[in-house]
């Protein structure tokens, strides 16, 4: 018998599980419910189930962050909606996973694993697919000033230079605003579009009108705009400006 | 179009009648040299005057060629270096010939044309310079040609953007949503058929708004409201009193346009991301009133502040994307903190 554990934040998702697996009575016996992932973890720490059924997307902690937490490691098998990227890994992983809505028939299977043990959680495999699903390209920039946030285009921003106190943002329409982000945060937030030239200086690779040679091996970049922009790279960076341009 | 053309060529006669004159210079001078002693200055004044003429008479038989578009196409390498070449020699021949013609007239020479001796030398010297010139030429045209490359593959990127943003303007409804949904109803089949049957026409109608059968992008707040209040209706049924809702339209904007599936995501993303560490006595209210010449559409919750460095989700970024898109700098999106967290979305009233 295993003594398992649901673990869902719809009370409707909870009971059409409970229900379809008052099927399996000779091997599934059901000795709690959890609405969310802190219940969750606290009454895994306690009642020590032997399989969880796990939603993924869940208030408080999501199924993900849940296992993270764990002392105690029972076999999970997620029942989830979310049909993406990370989902479809877990199959190649040996991890068992129900889409909903949850199929009788599909069930069925898992039980039949479970009954098998051929289900053998790696604990390390299911947080490395989690927390692996490839972020999507950031499009947009969110900008706190004050108890706000502005949000920009990533595509709008010209380019970025700090002074000895702050970092300026320049857009291509010649906007400028303050940033309490630093350049270094700002270069992995902006993506492989944008470049460092110099010390105190990145810039959008796509908004650069012309580029000239300058003294030193260092390089004048003059922006697109309405306004003439100049911008001088520092020498320390001519090998990789002369790499993203080819020149 | 005719004086840049005109610029142009008098661009190309200055510079080869310098280049011209340089040459006529350096024969000039190694004639001295192995001489060991200076040519009388008519040597120096035929030589300058041969060696102008050739590249003057090559220059412009080049540029006309290069205008008539006989020699345009960098990339055919041997057709143009074989019409470059043929150009050359052809014009190396008639200046040689027309500058006897003027200097036997001015000094008074006696000689036999053509002068086919005079031929090889100046072969050898139009040769080395117009291979020079003509190895320059190619390799700016390869540039250029480069750099059109490269403005080409631009282009395609922007038209994929704006591709990416037309996408973002197509109302969807999150399918994780409407799976989830009908896990419930499934759920609610055995042991509530009236409230599953009440949720199957709820999802239908949510589900036959997100078609848009007439792909219009604007819509006006009423339908707006009305599908609002059918996600709102199905997230209740589901998660009974876990959150409360209240949505104010102000009066007489119930007919106003507005994009078509603003409201929607920007609430579905609040009970996701905002309200997450409340499992219960969540509050999340939309308020939409006009302010001066702006509509005003509020997405407030209770929930924990959006964080300093935080990354928009799929919903906030269409968002912004569709008001950008349909307002551009008229159009405003803003994540406030305090007094009140919330998403606040300004568009001119004018404009909708």
């Amino acid at each position: 018998m295993f003594k398992t554990l649901i673990i869902d934040d719809e009370p409707l998702a909870r009971s059409r599980l409970r229900r379809l697996l008052a099927a399996y009575t000779d091997a599934i016996v059901i000795i709690g419910e959890a609405a969310n992932g802190e219940e969750g973890a606290e009454l895994i720490n306690l009642l020590k189930p032997d399989v969880i059924f796990l939603d993924i997307e869940m208030p408080m902690l999501n199924g993900f962050e849940m296992l993270d937490k764990l002392e105690f490691h029972p076999i999970v098998i997620f029942a989830t909606a979310y049909d993406q990227y990370a989902i479809r890994a877990f199959e190649e992983n040996s991890i068992d996973y129900l889409l909903k809505p949850i199929e009788a028939d599909r069930l069925a299977k898992t039980i039949q694993k479970l009954q098998k043990n051929v289900i053998k959680n790696d604990f390390e495999a299911i947080r490395q697919l989690a927390f692996n699903e490839p972020a999507k390209k950031a499009t947009t920039l969110s900008l706190q000033i004050g108890e706000r946030f502005v949000l920009i285009k990533i595509a709008d921003i010209n380019y970025v230079e700090a002074d000895e106190k702050y970092v300026f943002i320049y857009t291509n329409d010649h906007k400028k605003y303050i940033t309490d982000f630093t350049l270094k945060a700002l270069e992995e937030k902006l993506g492989e579009d944008f470049m460092r030239i110099h010390r105190s200086i990145i810039i959008n690779n796509n908004q650069v009108a012309e580029i000239r040679r300058s003294f030193n091996g260092a390089f004048v970049f003059i922006m697109k705009g309405a306004q003439e922009i100049r911008l001088k790279s520092s020498r320390s960076y001519a090998n990789e400006i002369r790499k993203a341009f080819e020149i | 179009m005719l004086t840049r053309c005109r610029k142009s060529w008098l661009r190309t006669n200055i510079k080869y009648g310098l280049i011209g004159l340089v040459l006529g210079l350096l024969v000039y001078v190694t004639q001295s040299a192995i001489a060991n002693a200076l040519k009388p200055i008519e040597y120096l004044i035929a030589s300058l005057t041969f060696s102008t003429s050739i590249s003057l008479t090559i220059a412009n038989m080049v540029h006309f060629a290069t205008s008539t578009k006989l020699l345009r196409n960098w990339e055919n390498v041997w057709r143009n270096f074989t019409i470059y070449y043929l150009i050359s020699f052809a014009g190396m021949i008639i200046a040689v010939e027309l500058t006897y013609l003027v200097l036997g007239y001015f000094y008074n020479w006696e000689s036999q044309f053509p002068h086919t001796k005079d031929y090889l030398f100046d072969s050898i010297l139009v040769l080395v310079v117009c291979t020079l010139i003509y190895v320059d030429i190619y390799r700016k045209a390869l540039q250029a040609n480069k750099l059109n490359q490269k403005e080409l593959e631009l282009h395609k990127m922007n038209e994929l953007r704006s591709n990416a943003e037309l996408e973002a303007l197509q109302a969807k409804i999150n399918p994780h949503f409407l799976y989830n949904a009908l896990n419930s109803i499934a759920g609610l089949i055995k042991d509530n058929p009236d409230q599953a049957e009440e949720m199957t026409i709820k999802l239908s109608k949510l589900f036959r708004y997100s078609i848009n059968q007439s792909q219009e992008n604007l819509v006006s707040i009423r339908e707006e409201a009305e599908l609002l209040s059918l996600y709102l209706e199905i997230e209740k049924i589901r998660f009974g009193n876990r959150v409360t809702f209240e949505v104010n339209i102000g009066a007489g904007l119930y007919t106003t346009k507005i994009p078509r599936f603003l409201i929607q995501p920007l609430v579905e993303n609040a009970l996701k991301h905002g309200l997450k560490y409340n499992a219960a006595n969540g509050r999340l209210a939309v308020d939409v009133f006009a302010e001066v010449t702006d509509l005003v559409i509020q997405v407030a919750d209770n929930g924990q502040p959006f964080a300093s460095d935080l990354v928009l989700g799929y919903g906030l970024q269409s968002t912004f994307d569709k008001i950008q898109l349909l307002y551009g700098a008229h159009g405003k999106v803003e994540l406030i903190n305090s007094p009140q967290k919330m998403v606040q979305i300004k568009i001119p009233l004018a404009h909708v």
